[in-house]
């Protein structure tokens, strides 16, 4: 069952004009973003900083309104939900700075059960409570930590009670932004299986932002590249990591370091040169282009469109053969 | 090993608070070879960071350093402050996770660059910012000589962490400590770093200690890897073999712990139940209440690190299930 839908979604930020009194202007972060997403599957979106990741899973959940093309929640258009803040029980995100994330003068208790005053309001307090404590049960925390404060946690706890607090409201969809960036490695791996478990036990959609494309393969179903505000690649999760097509999909796979040092003793030396173009002045073609081993003429001066190259994989590059 | 150029014996750090007295390195011995690049592993609270401030002379104002940390047969601990900064202006640098706030950002980058070269070589000015364009040529800034004019808020951040090793190298030193320096980057910049820190560790003979988080980055870069978990080394190994036989349970559950790119994936990953433990002196071993495979002593006899001599030459590891009988 579809829950989620993009169609060409665009975002853009208001920015100053040009000039002091000239009007502001909208600065275009994410072009053209389609792509449907099913219950109990995760799209791992993956890029560098500044690629608009984040500001994509924003504008999913209207957090930040869309400046072109269209959102559908379980085939509405998420522009026509009237009562979008109680919907929003549905579909809810988890942030990268988990500590951040929790006010902290609350206790436990009341900020995993906040949300629910806005999509359950005539839910009485001791029920809210018991919401609450439900919820971080789910993610392994026991009763006791009820009427804790979010000081006493460490960064591993305090992304459960970020995902007890998402899970609250019964939703069907989280957007999880680089949830698991600040988190020690061991501590990543429990956050990571958790969400693995959730998914598998409530049906749960994933959109799964991350920068770390090891981790995204671990937990997505299908894979989204993006660079510069554009989708540069779109495949599912196997024959991405067999085979990544892009140029920029391989030069990231590259630059992982893997703890293996047979393999990276012989990746010295293969860094890319060059740095991204600025999101303020994004090149006139392919969005790779100023660091792409591949590039030609072409590459500068034209854009290459998304499209499908296999069967079930997009790809935006002048030079993969289509099938 | 060749002779030491850094041997550090039973170094602690102990930080005063109100609470009473928090031990974050708790008796670490190592040693790195000239040109040697050594990677310290280990999660937050390990106190892999506190080893290098400790020999810098960084140490927070509550922070006290014990043991010895003989560095070109010196004592870096028990030099006086005079003394100490000639070794950090010359043999000895350090750079670190955020390049952004190790730069003076009134400052223009050339003009950083040079002022140690006047203060700790005595050049003139102008002999010390044909130098730092030199170096920062060398780091690869492309147009070197107009970038010396401009600020750091001028670069991006792959950029201002190879500024920091420019700096750190004017001097060419014998050692330089990195205190996580890809941490803050994008995977594709933290690769050029990463390679340009092996070119200028093979081509100056440098030696490096990197302490990271990573260990990819460890792979990448390092001949040899200690790890590191509540203020104590765990293992201590050379790079090649650490990875296909980590000894110890801790340096395991670490590597079962890492999403991969390349090997089969497993429908969940390792992971280490628990959470770090943050220094401390633990009466056994610090691991042990989140160790899989502890024993009943492990809790409260403190394992020694000792020779693993079936796994090759320079393993070591501190875990009572390897020791040899007594």
């Amino acid at each position: 069952m579809t829950l989620l839908e993009t169609r060409n979604l665009g975002v853009g930020y208001r920015v100053p004009g040009p000039g002091l009194i000239s009007a502001p202007r909208l600065l275009p972060i994410v072009h053209d973003v389609s792509f449907t997403l099913d219950a109990g599957r995760t799209l791992g979106v993956v890029g560098e900083s500044g690629c608009g990741k984040s500001t994509l899973g924003r504008a999913l959940l209207r957090l930040i309104e869309p400046s072109a093309g269209q959102v559908l929640w379980q085939g509405q258009d998420m522009a026509q939900i009237a009562d979008l803040r109680r919907r929003r029980a549905e579909m809810q995100i988890i942030f990268q700075d988990p500590v951040a994330a929790l006010d902290p003068r609350m206790t436990l208790a009341r900020i995993v059960s906040r949300p629910l005053a806005t999509f359950e309001p005539g839910l009485r307090r001791a029920e809210a409570r018991a919401r609450a404590i439900a919820a971080l049960e789910q993610v392994g925390l026991s009763a006791d930590f009820a009427d804790r404060y979010p000081h006493e946690l460490s960064g591993g706890q305090a992304q459960r009670v970020g995902i007890a607090r998402a899970l609250v409201g019964r939703p069907k969809m989280i957007v999880c932004d680089e949830p698991v960036s600040a988190l020690d490695v061991s501590i990543q791996a429990q956050v990571i299986n958790l969400l693995m478990d959730l998914q598998e036990r409530m049906g749960l959609a994933l959109v799964f932002i991350s920068h770390n494309l090891a981790v995204v393969r671990h937990i997505s179903h299908e894979v989204m590249v993006m660079c510069l505000g554009r989708v540069v690649e779109q495949a599912p999760r196997a024959e991405f990591y067999a085979r990544p097509l892009h140029p920029y999909s391989q030069a990231l796979m590259q630059a992982v370091p893997e703890p293996d040092p047979r393999r990276e003793k012989g990746r010295v030396g293969t860094a890319l040169q060059g740095e991204l173009p600025s999101v303020l002045a994004p090149p006139p073609g392919c969005v790779f282009a100023s660091r792409c081993p591949r590039a030609a003429e072409i590459c500068r001066t034209t854009r290459p469109e998304l499209r499908q190259v296999a069967p079930g994989r997009l790809a935006a590059c002048h030079f993969i053969e289509a099938p | 090993m060749t002779a030491s150029l850094l041997s550090i014996r039973d170094l602690t750090v102990r930080f005063r608070l109100p609470q009473g007295q928090a031990v974050a390195v708790d008796g670490v011995s190592l040693d790195v070879a000239p040109g040697e690049v050594l990677g310290i592993v280990g999660e937050s609270g390990s106190g892999k960071s506190q080893i290098l401030y400790a020999m810098m002379g960084l140490l927070a104002a509550n922070g006290r350093a014990g043991g010895q940390v003989l560095f070109q047969g010196q004592d870096l601990l028990a030099l006086p402050p005079r003394d100490l900064d000639r070794v950090r202006g010359q043999a000895l640098s350090m750079i670190f996770q955020d390049p952004m706030t190790s730069l003076n950002p009134y400052m223009r980058v050339g003009d950083q660059l040079a002022e140690g070269l006047i203060v700790h070589k005595g050049l003139s000015r102008a002999q010390a910012r044909a130098e730092a364009v030199r170096m920062l040529d060398r780091v690869r800034i492309p147009d070197a000589a107009a970038r010396a004019r401009r600020f750091p808020h001028e670069f991006s951040g792959g950029m201002r962490q190879r500024v920091m090793i420019a700096m750190a190298l004017l001097a060419q030193p014998r050692l330089l400590l990195a205190d996580e320096p890809t941490t803050a980057l994008d995977v594709t910049i933290q690769a050029q770093v990463l390679d340009l820190m092996a070119d200028l560790a093979r081509e100056t003979g440098t030696a490096i200690i990197l302490v990271t988080h990573d260990l990819g980055v460890v792979a990448r870069l390092c001949d040899r890897v200690v790890v590191l978990y509540g203020g104590r080394v765990m293992e201590e190994a050379p790079a090649e073999t650490l990875f296909d036989s980590p000894a110890h349970p801790y340096t395991r559950g670490l590597l079962a712990a890492m999403p991969r790119l390349e090997t089969a994936l497993t429908p969940r990953l390792g992971t280490i139940p628990g959470t770090p433990r943050s220094g401390g002196t633990a009466t056994g071993c610090p691991f042990a209440d989140r160790c899989a495979v502890r024993l009943p002593h492990c809790a409260t006899t403190r394992p020694a690190l000792h020779e693993l001599r079936a796994l090759g030459s320079g393993r070591r590891s501190a875990c009572h299930l390897s020791e040899p009988a007594p």
